[in-house]
């Protein structure tokens, strides 16, 4: 039982992490029907630029007093400057192309996927960075298992962005503008949006998010790598689809059961570690097969 | 039936251009004079390692011989049917582990190479059908990452099977051709690069000979009627689901016959050779830089870019600190920018993925549909722009 | 049979046999919330030129669609020469008895719970193979592919070379290509742009594109030509032209159905014309009859009429 629940655990907040890099995913399909092959390697630039921004403030040195605030300031300025880069990257490498042939698009985010990875690779080198875990330590006893105030407190975090967002698109005029262009770009237009803005808008959001994942995933993994990004990502897109593409409630929720699948799949069988990601693999094939749409859905990914 | 154009050329795509690679083989005086730079070419690649008494080149050549190979194997699946394939790996992986297996000290089952360069061709064409059929009607989009991963799981499968596949070191000691004696030799490959040199020239030359007929027919307008626009081609009477899969079945066999050459001549076959950064992308940026679609555009990229990645980037950095040291600033060398050279192939293929097909889509060498466009410009502008509607 | 001594306006066709081509029975489409199709009646007979009208947004492409395969049937049945227009996977449905047995239950449930038969429909391409060919309201041509291309690949469902046959230019290959080429040239002819066959789709024109994007549609031998506003944007003379060539395309015993605004080219062109309205069929008959028609008057230019 004590098993189950740490595997569940587990799961549950590496499920937050997917999932706050869905949400970018889904978001960007729903909004301009690409799929932002470089969306994983913004995950992974967030997750240093907190790094930077950590080490920039000396938080890991920090008295526990200056902890908290300072967290706050690493999430605030990391979520900030990926979602300039997120939006930088659309107006510079989808913009152009967005009348484009399909193909063109996609070959560009491979190519922007690499770039982001190359100048990681550049910088950081190629080899695992250490992350200071800025996470309260200590967890909560249930009596039959014990669950980390961290791990809580990430997956409390992950659902409030959430919701957040949820909320923001549901109640807000941008929300709905967004919304909108997703469902018909030239009526949008002809209502008054302007959809250049609502684009970026949505690029920002997407990537702010998953700066979130990638500092949340540095605390939690207490470490991080230029190419954590590319198998994170692919995950991540898979609980995308999984939850339903265009859905962010489905992205959400996509992204903690595919979490848990893995937890459960790497904790109870021998070896499961490696068979793991053929299993996400093979659950993205059936779904594409069996239901396009995911779960939540209403967008199907056929012509 | 009167010729059309014949009298007014001024219309006309100059003709080379029109029909892409050299037609084979070329009638009369025209065709003839068309091939004639292409004949010369060949001779020089015939004669070369006799003259060159250094085998490392031949060796390098022979080399740079697989991923033209696998170049223009997805050069028609991303080229001519304009599918993204981002797993080309998995089926060159296919392709090296079905020959290690089979013909090598693993099991002891040594079936002749020449058997299984098609047997394994056709396994990999199997493997391109099982992957395609379910996924082939959905987007691109989804075509790519389905490509993907399928990319990042067969090597990690065949990283895992350690009891079929060697696991994380691999098969050693894969067997290596025989032929009967010719010519005071006694026949044997071994790790003698001059008759895998002669070997993959003659298979580039079937390759080229049949991927040019597959353009110039039914299959091949089809392909480009599916990559203008599918709807359309879909009204015009063609499967666009079983000539994708087409596309994508002949692409990986192509994959897969390279992988058999390639496992022959290095002898040993790991799974780390097989990943998406190694293999899938380097392909992917050698069709694109060519020009997708574009045979002799595809060829020159993979040449291009396999000169930067075996020789450029390694060469490259001592240049450079030799350079530096020479003209005293040393301090360049100190910061190591050598290594920071050697390290910077992700951010070139990057660069050069996305800087293609924002900047010159065509790639190297225009191909004749573009290089229209570019003439023609847009002076007779459509009412209706057929490539926005979709 | 009266169908057969009534007086046709314009040129003469071929004898009529009182065998309908195309038939439609109850055929409804609905997406989601909105019924685009309703319960719709249609009947063309072999040989004639038949036009539907209605107003913006009355189903007319819906219905096309339908026909040609883009979109599945909510309910109903559409009959090609005589035979109900069933998925390439019927066909198989006499060669594997378990896929027999499933359409046989779920039509059986479907009739149960009060639907209609299992909605089927076949694919757009095998539509065409089957000779029904269509053109686009908004043009849709291979536009990086020459003219001449673009009428070869018209041919691709009537050729029968194959994968080896393109790999290896056998001689069958080769000869096929021969043929078709020359076809292609033939039907470039046809519509009068043979001399510009070497020029690629894209810089033609527009007037020559939509008679480009016929003789591709001719290129698969259709019995049944349906066209999609083939006079949008044409001025006059244009126009002209296009009725010619409409009735040189049903000389050739080729059926006609087109959808069409211009009121003037409806009715010249066409021998009967369907109307429709908010999805429903409001009159149906010859071109004078209908013009008459209160309803049709009525649905194009308000109740105030």
């Amino acid at each position: 039982m004590r098993f189950f629940v740490q595997q569940l655990t587990f799961g549950l907040t590496n499920g937050a992490i997917f999932a706050l890099i869905a949400l970018g995913y889904t978001m960007v399909y729903g909004i301009i029907e690409l799929i932002n092959f470089a969306h994983g390697d913004i995950f992974t630039v967030g997750g240093f630029l907190g790094l930077t921004v950590i080490g920039l403030l000396r938080l890991d040195h920090a008295p526990p007093a200056l902890i908290l605030p300072g967290v706050i300031v690493v999430f605030a300025v990391a979520m900030v400057v990926n979602g300039l880069l997120g939006v930088a990257i659309e107006r510079v490498a989808y913009r152009p192309l967005r009348n484009a042939p399909r193909l063109a698009p996609l070959i560009t985010a491979v190519g922007m996927s690499f770039v982001l990875e190359g100048i990681l690779f550049l910088v950081k080198g190629p080899n695992q960075v250490s992350y200071p875990n800025l996470m309260p330590s200590g967890s909560i006893n249930l009596g039959v298992a014990s669950i980390g105030i961290g791990n809580l407190l990430i997956i409390a975090i992950a659902i409030a962005l959430m919701v957040a967002l949820s909320q923001f698109i549901g109640r807000t005029r941008i929300g709905r503008a967004m919304r909108a262009t997703a469902q018909d770009r030239d009526a949008a237009r002809l209502m008054g949006i302007n959809i250049n803005r609502t684009i970026a808008i949505t690029f920002f959001i997407g990537s702010a998010l998953a700066a979130a994942g990638g500092i949340i995933y540095g605390f939690y993994f207490q470490t991080i790598a230029f190419d954590v990004g590319f198998r994170s990502g692919l995950i991540a897109f898979t609980a995308a689809v999984f939850g339903g593409i265009g859905n962010v409630v489905g992205a959400s929720i996509g992204g903690f059961v595919i979490g848990i699948i893995i937890a459960f799949v790497s904790g109870y069988f021998q070896g499961g570690g490696q068979w793991s990601d053929v299993v996400v693999f093979s659950i993205l094939i059936l779904t594409l097969v069996f239901r396009p749409t995911g779960l939540l859905g209403m967008r199907v990914p056929e012509k | 039936m009167k010729r059309v154009g014949s009298a007014d050329r001024s219309n006309r795509p100059g003709t080379i251009s029109r029909l892409g690679a050299f037609q084979f083989p070329g009638f009369g005086a025209v065709g003839r004079a068309r091939n004639f730079p292409y004949l010369l070419l060949g001779i020089a690649l015939i004669i070369f390692p006799l003259v060159d008494s250094d085998s490392s080149h031949v060796n390098v050549a022979a080399d740079a011989g697989h991923w033209i190979l696998l170049a223009l194997g997805l050069n028609i699946v991303v080229g001519y049917a304009g599918l993204l394939d981002l797993g080309y790996a998995a089926f060159f992986a296919i392709g090296s582990y079905a020959f290690a297996i089979l013909a090598s000290g693993q099991f002891n089952i040594h079936i002749s190479f020449w058997v299984l360069l098609p047997a394994s061709t056709l396994v990999a064409a199997l493997f391109g059908v099982f992957l395609g059929a379910p996924t082939l009607r959905l987007r691109g989009d989804y075509l790519a990452i389905v490509t993907l991963g399928f990319g990042e799981i067969v090597p990690r499968v065949f990283r895992n099977a350690t009891p079929i596949t060697g696991g994380v070191n691999g098969i050693v000691g894969v067997d290596q051709p025989h032929l009967p004696p010719i010519l005071g030799w006694n026949g044997n490959f071994g790790f003698n690069p001059l008759p895998y040199y002669y070997l993959i020239l003659a298979i580039l030359g079937l390759s080229i000979f049949l991927i040019n007929n597959l353009r110039n027919s039914r299959l091949g307008r089809a392909w480009m009627a599916i990559r203008e626009d599918e709807v359309a081609a879909a009204a015009t009477g063609i499967n666009t689901v079983t000539t994708k899969l087409l596309a994508f079945a002949l692409g990986a066999s192509f994959s897969g016959f390279a992988g058999t050459y390639y496992a022959s001549k290095l002898f040993v076959v790991v799974p780390e050779s097989f990943s998406f950064q190694a293999v899938s992308v380097v392909v992917l940026v050698m069709v694109v830089l060519g020009g997708m679609g574009n045979m002799r555009g595809v060829i020159l990229g993979a040449v291009v870019i396999y000169f930067i990645q075996t020789y450029l980037l390694i060469q490259l950095p001592n240049w450079i600190d030799g350079a530096t040291s020479a003209l005293n600033i040393d301090f360049l060398t100190k910061l190591g920018i050598g290594g920071y050279v050697q390290r910077s192939n992700y951010l070139i293929f990057g660069i050069i993925l996305a800087g293609i097909m924002l900047l010159r889509p065509q790639g190297l060498i225009p191909s004749a549909q573009r290089k229209v466009e570019l003439e023609h410009g847009t002076t007779d502008e459509a009412v209706s722009d057929l490539r926005g509607t979709a | 049979m009266g169908r057969l001594t009534r007086p046709y306006p314009t040129s003469e066709g071929p004898p009529r046999l009182p065998m309908p081509i195309l038939q439609t029975r109850g055929l409804t489409k609905r997406f989601g919330g909105l019924l685009a199709v309703n319960n719709v009646d249609l009947t063309v007979e072999k040989g004639e030129i038949f036009a539907m009208i209605g107003p913006n947004g009355a189903g007319k492409t819906t219905m096309f669609n339908l026909i040609a395969g883009l979109y599945k049937p909510t309910s109903g049945e559409i009959l090609f020469n005589g035979k109900s227009v069933y998925p390439v996977r019927e066909y198989w449905r006499s060669y594997l008895p378990p896929l027999a047995a499933y359409y046989t239950v779920a039509n059986a449930a479907r009739q149960a719970l009060g639907r209609g038969p299992m909605p089927l429909g076949l694919r757009p391409h095998a539509v065409t193979t089957l000779g029904i060919a269509r053109t686009f309201q908004n043009i849709r041509l291979f536009s990086y592919m020459t003219a001449l291309e673009n009428v070869m690949v018209g041919q691709h469902p009537r050729m029968h070379a194959q994968v080896w046959d393109a790999l290896l230019r056998t001689p069958f290959a080769r000869s096929e290509e021969r043929k078709v080429r020359a076809r292609a040239m033939d039907l470039l002819q046809f519509v009068g742009l043979e001399k510009y066959a070497e020029q690629y789709a894209r810089n033609l024109p527009y007037g020559f594109q939509r008679r480009l994007e016929i003789a591709r549609a001719l290129g698969s031998e259709p019995k049944l030509l349906m066209l999609d506003e083939p006079a949008a944007g044409f001025n006059p003379q244009e126009k002209a032209q296009l009725m010619q060539l409409i009735q040189q395309v049903r000389a050739q015993d080729i059926t006609v159905f087109l959808i069409e605004h211009d009121m003037k080219v409806v009715m010249e062109v066409s021998e009967r014309i369907v109307v429709l309205d908010y999805g429903e069929k409001i009159a149906e008959g010859t071109p004078q009859k209908v013009r008459a028609d209160p309803r049709v008057i009525e649905a194009y230019l308000g109740k105030s009429a």
